[in-house]
């Protein structure tokens, strides 16, 4: 954990009576031996300087560099550290090193500096620099700790007492049932402890040992009363079994829908922090864990509770002596159970994880059969899962033996007690101070009475483990979208489809831009290529025409009004996509087609298949529109999918049509059916398309060319392929790789 | 290897011919055999983890490899410091040779340690994906800001942090 640094005050005045007034201060843990150390960075209204602290009060210049000497300033993220450089007029200085704990903090840094340069002395005293909060580490305010991945407020500190009242809300609904199901285990707990007391004090006492003359008529008295205990207990359980399947269900289907809806509404941004597992074991797992503190484990814990005051008393009313004898050991009881599960934990801890590691290792084998076979690597795989396998078996040896060693003596040490009445009661009963039905009574109480000590003993586990589970769920259930409408949002039924940017500045990190100072226009109906390499930024514009996220600075605008004025239904009603990846569901081809379309008839699908050339191939499958796709389309080839999903993008019919990649990942034929398929699509709708293969952008009425976040260049695809400049390179080293004649004819066509 | 096409062969630089050098503002050069001088140079390894001293790429300020060299042992003393200076730098990875306090709180873990270049404290979280088994006992250790140690052999630890690192490797 970092603690907060600052700069002397003093050290602070002096070096501004003489260097001009600070500015900027930075801390930096690396000293220039690469060593962990103090080092400042400093920028006057005159200077940039680096200085080392070797004491509180004490700071060496290091280096110092005119600000009017520097041209630039650049940070480079290298391997667990980073360095920040200037760039002057003579010479390239390495000004520091930080690790990566403050990679984010020079990274700004970087930013300030190089606004700062391009102004003047009097400019620069001007300049506020304000230190930004990192929200990515998420410290908590109130401890200091970092806040673990899979929550959004901090364990340590969350109010218990309030997230319990807000679970027992959700139970609220059902209380009446609840409670019914409570009365019914206490009923059921309480039928249980009188067999003990019947077959102990009563049979073994006062009918066996007493003998009176009704002694028969007793007898069948207390089997009469045996066999109704028994007989309304297993009653009480089946109802209340029943009644507890159902509450659970009820209960967690409530809980995963509100969790589900939840999750719908939120902005991608929810879903690029987290791990698509970690969501789903919400889902399934919290919620399930939710049910079972709420249906059964409250009660448990009021019952085991009630256990031992209610055993304690009718142990203290047979015989005091007795019951003390009990209860002494009771606190090593609850201290040697606590360490137990603590170690066994840890080692059943090790063996999960050793089988989910040896899971993944069989995961990997197994959908990676072909390749295993293609190269015959088959002992190198029969190797690896040995390794695992062995590595699990080590663990599991470990885990199993240290349990069969602990368990049995903690219940041998746990018996102790026992041993303790048997001689004291024993004694008593040979002394005639005690009976023995009081004896027997006591022995068979003595080990429900434990029972309920060694839950007790991890209370606080299963406390925190619960209470967890709820705050993981609440905080899906109370995560809020980043991407909201307004109050009144603008209503666009009807989108023409002019897109324009204008000055858009975007970064999924906002320390990070991927996008910066990005400006075009699309007029309706007209198609712009984007163009780039992988990583400059291509698909982030589509993210940004689509509005799952929103720029940091800059406006977009559709039809001259604020994306962020329009209602998002509006947006995506009218947007449609072609994914590179195409995301098929698990139904029929018709299903997918019909996706956007739920109420489109069968002739309408079957159009749009053959818009799409996609018919011809759909009819050749025995079950035709209805056949599966199979999980994520599986079934089908990559061109397959492609061109299903451009059937469900016309059946849709949007006013903005987006491709991204469409053609990239089909051979020549196919590509050329899909050509076919889009060309048809395009047609009198805003396109917005990006490609590798640029061929596929000639009928592009605007080409942008984007590099490193940047528009560096922008026309037609004839212009462009006369600018000699970007594209032209981009053209031509497709033309050489592809060598097809054909097309370098085509790019002399253009030129000329 | 000899099999493989024409345009996979590397291009090793003679060691003989490498002259590494830092500028007066601590930037890395490189000269090759007199040709020509790069003065803001970049090196790095393919292996860093398994083979940190051989297989070191010269690259230029465009990023533009300009060959490789085989072993940092056959450079001549002075290039050989500096490029063991430059990598150390640029590969920041301190080792952990011993840690003081181990703790576990909400799945994140908790480090007070001492390495080869200054004690250091650091939280790391999700253990399970941030420490890496990398064989013989040796840990990558990656903490919440992304920054890297180095555990040679974790079993020569004390014993109650060797338990909690058992429950992972």
């Amino acid at each position: 954990m970092l603690t907060a640094r600052s700069l002397s005050e003093a050290f602070k005045e002096n070096l501004e009576a003489e260097k001009g007034k600070v500015i900027l201060t930075q801390y930096s843990d690396i000293d220039e031996k690469g060593l962990y150390g103090d080092l400042w960075l400093i920028a006057t209204t005159n200077f940039i300087e680096v200085y080392k602290q070797k004491g509180p009060e004490e700071y060496s210049l290091r280096i110092s560099v005119s600000m009017d000497e520097v041209l630039d300033i650049s940070h480079q993220n290298l391997v667990g550290c980073g360095v920040l450089q200037a760039t002057t007029k003579n010479d390239m200085v390495l000004l520091l090193q930080y690790s990566n704990s403050y990679s984010r903090d020079f990274n700004y840094v970087a930013r300030a500096l190089n606004k700062l340069i391009k102004l003047d002395e009097n400019e620069r005293s001007d300049f506020a620099f304000h230190h930004i909060e990192d929200t990515s580490k998420s410290y908590c305010q109130k401890c200091g700790r970092i806040i673990p991945e899979w929550s959004e407020s901090c364990p340590a500190c969350i109010d218990k007492g309030a997230i319990l009242k807000r679970l027992l809300a959700y139970a609220w609904p059902f209380k009446g049932k609840l409670i019914l199901l409570t009365v019914m285990m206490l009923l059921g707990t309480a039928l249980d402890l009188v067999p003990p007391y019947l077959s102990g004090v009563i049979l073994i006492d006062k009918v066996l040992g007493e003998r009176p003359l009704n002694a028969w008529q007793m007898l069948i008295w207390v089997v009469i009363g045996l066999f109704a205990a028994q007989f309304l207990s297993t009653l009480i359980a089946v109802v209340r079994g029943r009644m507890a399947a159902w509450l659970s269900a009820s209960l967690v289907y409530e809980l995963r829908k509100k969790s589900y809806e939840a999750l719908q509404r939120l902005s991608l941004s929810y879903y690029d922090k987290r791990q698509t597992g970690s969501i789903m074991s919400r889902l399934v797992h919290d919620v399930n864990r939710l049910n079972n503190f709420l249906i059964e484990g409250l009660q448990y814990f009021l019952v085991q509770v009630l256990l031992l005051i209610g055993i304690g008393a009718i142990l203290f009313s047979i015989n005091a002596k007795l019951a003390f004898l009990v209860i002494i050991p009771a606190p090593i009881a609850v201290l040697l159970s606590y360490k137990f599960w603590k170690y066994i934990w840890k080692l059943f801890s090790s063996f999960w994880h050793r089988n989910s590691k040896m899971t993944a290792v069989l995961n990997d084998s197994l959908s990676g059969v072909r390749v295993i076979k293609a190269f015959a690597q088959e002992d190198k795989e029969i190797e690896r899962f040995d390794n695992r396998s062995r590595d699990l078996y080590q663990a599991s040896v470990q885990a199993e033996q240290t349990w069969a060693t602990l368990y049995p003596w903690l219940s041998f040490v746990l018996t102790l007690g026992s041993l303790f009445v048997y001689l004291i009661g024993g004694r008593d009963v040979l002394l005639g101070v005690a009976t023995v039905g009081q004896l027997v009574t006591f022995m068979n109480y003595i080990w429900r009475f434990y029972g309920p000590l060694q839950f007790l003993s991890r209370i606080t586990d299963w406390l925190t483990r619960s209470l967890t589970s709820a705050e993981r769920v609440f905080e899906i259930l109370d995560a809020q979208p980043d991407v909201v409408d307004l109050p009144n949002p603008i209503r666009m039924p009807h989108i023409k489809g002019e897109v324009e940017f204008n000055n858009v500045t975007f970064g999924y990190d906002e320390h990070e831009p991927v996008l910066q100072n990005i400006s075009f226009k699309i007029e309706e109906g007209e198609m712009l290529g984007v163009v780039g390499h992988s990583g400059a930024g291509k698909s982030t514009i589509i993210n940004l025409v689509c509005r799952f996220y929103d720029p940091n600075e800059g406006e977009i605008t559709i039809d001259g009004n604020n994306i962020k004025e329009i209602a998002q239904q509006d947006i995506r009603g009218q947007v449609g996509m072609v994914l590179q990846d195409t995301f098929l569901f698990n139904g029929t081809i018709a299903d997918n087609i019909a996706y956007a379309k739920t109420d489109a008839t069968m002739e309408e699908i079957i159009r749009a298949a053959k818009i799409a050339n996609a018919h011809d191939y759909i009819t050749t499958f025995p079950n035709g529109y209805d056949t599966f796709v199979g999980e994520r389309g599986t079934r089908l080839s990559g061109g397959e999918r492609q061109r299903i999903a451009i059937a469900r993008a016309i059946l849709h019919d949007p006013r903005i049509l987006i491709l991204d990649e469409a053609t990239s990942s089909v051979d020549t034929e196919t590509e050329q059916k899909i050509q076919q398929a889009i060309d048809r699509l395009v047609v009198n709708r805003t396109t917005i398309a990006i490609a590798h293969r640029l061929s596929t952008l000639r009928n592009a009425d605007k080409l942008i060319v984007i590099e490193e976040g940047k528009i560096v260049e922008a026309g037609s695809p004839s212009e462009l392929i006369k600018r000699k400049g970007y594209y032209y390179e981009l053209v031509m080293a497709q033309e050489i790789d592809s060598g097809k004649n054909g097309e370098v004819a085509n790019v002399n066509e253009q030129l000329a | 290897m000899s099999n493989l096409p024409e345009f996979g062969d590397l291009q090793y630089l003679d060691p003989q011919d490498v002259i590494f050098s830092y500028s007066t503002s601590g930037i890395l050069r490189f000269t090759y055999k007199d040709k020509y001088c790069v003065i803001k140079a970049d090196a790095g390894c393919c292996f860093p983890l398994k083979m940190p001293e051989r297989y070191i790429w010269v690259k230029d300020s465009k990023n533009k490899e300009l060959g490789l060299i085989k072993s940092i042992n056959e450079l001549e003393l002075n290039s050989k410091e500096i490029l063991k200076d430059y990598l150390y730098k640029r590969y920041y990875m301190p080792n952990i040779h011993g840690v003081n306090k181990l703790t576990e709180e909400f799945g994140l873990w908790y480090f007070d340690a001492e390495t080869d270049r200054g004690p250091r404290s650091f939280v790391v979280k999700d253990p399970r994906q941030n420490i890496i088994n990398l064989g013989k006992g040796r840990l990558l250790v990656i903490d919440v800001d992304g920054n890297r140690f180095n555990i040679n052999d974790y079993t020569l630890l004390s014993a109650d942090v060797v338990m909690m690192l058992d429950r992972l490797v």
